[in-house]
């Protein structure tokens, strides 16, 4: 079964390649890594299962806002959903925007990745970045 | 509302196991009664206890053990955590604090009022450096429970929120105070409330044409602002709210881009939210992000079907 670290190494492989492809696509394989992560937390921890659907990546982070001792972990993941969809989605970004988004991204993946291990999830990035 | 500090240290036996590392005595002298709290310290248990005493009379509140909060914590946070709970009943920040009682009391009966950490401590540090600890009043509260919120122990964010609950629960009683007195007797005074105004949620009312058209500038397309005119007719309160939000922003994120823009990507998200582009140094960011998120979150804004709200990072400068 895939975990959050093997979709991670792919945004790490990703840093070699410059452009505006590679950046975005880094920020997408972050946030699903630390989606999938969230998710296996929120199935050993809190019984949750998922359905398949996109609405499970609304109910991990109500999961964890509700019922985890680190609430927090709730919302960076949604600001990295965020960053997310707006990386995948959204035709323009400036070019100075998204160095900005990649740079939080990456910042939200090591916190989400350290926060989760803390509550007994899995460690699916770096945490020295 | 006076307040007088009295300080009673006492290093010997006590009735406490260890005796006393120090002890506070605030005074405060309410509109029809006299409150003293005491706040102790024990050395060797490093229980930290509230009593409130009257004539001599010492009802003792439940004693808040840091042993219990801090399990799990290394000697270092803990000790850091004394000499945080240490600075902020420091003799000269009691003084100011005389209008915040009820939440001094509240926070002082949690079992982890000692689990402060570092974005608490450096709050606590920027109101103790502060050129007029006199400022040391509700909103400075308010700011510190809010920084107390963001942080990840549980316990310290429930001590946050019970905080700025009662803070809330004041305003609200203070503001309807004043409208009732206003419509009985007008005054020029303005209210006496121990919360800033911008704490208490505005009531829903039409919003004004001026106040629209601010509002309908911060969208970033004409087919945006026909969304937002929609939301805000059906709900007149977020006009008032994107605009604290706006304001609030401005003063987290100095010199940050703030509109108003679809960021629906899913059936679940709002339809609108308001957008921060922040330009600052990326640690700075981070940490006020914290801070910012925490206070959408005790105003009980972040999961509003309606009006999202997001920080984002958009590099060191423009």
């Amino acid at each position: 079964m895939i975990d959050g670290a093997q979709i991670a190494q792919i945004a790490v492989h990703l840093q070699r390649h410059a452009g505006l492809a590679s950046k975005r696509t880094q920020i997408g394989r972050l946030y699903y890594a630390a989606f999938i992560d969230a998710r296996h937390y929120c199935k050993t921890r809190h019984g949750f299962v998922p359905t398949g659907r996109s609405k499970d990546h609304e109910e991990v982070r109500r999961i964890i806002r509700d019922q985890c001792v680190d609430p927090g972990i709730a919302r960076r993941l949604g600001t990295l959903r965020y960053l997310r969809n707006l990386a995948d989605y959204r035709d323009h970004i400036q070019s100075q925007h998204l160095d900005g988004h990649l740079t939080d991204a990456r910042k939200l993946a090591s916190d989400i990745s350290e926060r989760l291990h803390d509550v007994g999830g899995r460690r699916f990035y770096p945490p020295s970045f | 509302m006076m307040s007088e500090y009295l300080e009673d240290r006492d290093d010997g036996a006590d009735d406490a196991p260890g005796g006393k590392t120090w002890e506070y005595r605030i005074s405060f002298e309410l509109p029809r009664r006299a409150e003293i709290f005491s706040l102790t310290k024990y050395r060797q248990t490093g229980e930290l206890s509230a009593a409130r005493v009257q004539d001599n009379d010492v009802d003792r509140l439940p004693p808040v053990r840091p042993s219990v909060a801090l399990e799990g914590y290394s000697d270092w946070d803990q000790e850091r955590a004394y000499r945080t709970t240490e600075t902020f009943f420091s003799p000269t920040s009691v003084q100011s604090m005389s209008h915040t009682v009820e939440t001094i009391q509240q926070a002082m009966a949690s079992p982890s009022l000692a689990s402060l950490t570092n974005d608490s401590i450096s709050a606590l540090q920027r109101l103790v450096d502060s050129p007029s600890l006199a400022g040391l009043t509700s909103a400075s509260m308010n700011a510190l429970l809010q920084s107390m919120a963001s942080v990840s122990i549980p316990d310290v964010n429930m001590v946050a929120r019970q905080g700025l609950e009662a803070l809330s629960a004041v305003a609200r009683q203070q503001a309807a105070i004043h409208r009732a007195s206003s419509a009985m007797m007008p005054s020029t005074d303005p209210p006496q409330s121990p919360v800033a105004a911008s704490d208490v949620e505005p009531v829903a009312d039409t919003a004004s044409p001026e106040t629209m058209a601010e509002i309908m500038s911060l969208c970033d397309s004409p087919e945006t602002g026909d969304q937002a005119r929609r939301i805000l007719d059906r709900r007149p309160e977020l006009v008032a709210r994107v605009r604290e939000i706006r304001d609030h922003a401005l003063d987290e994120f100095a010199d940050a881009d703030v509109n108003l823009e679809p960021l629906k990507f899913d059936e679940w998200d709002p339809e609108l939210s308001v957008t921060i582009y922040a330009y600052m140094p990326f640690d700075d960011f981070w940490r006020q992000r914290d801070e910012f998120d925490a206070w959408l979150d005790n105003r009980g804004w972040t999961d509003d079907p309606d009006l999202g709200v997001s920080a984002f990072y958009a590099g060191d400068h423009r």
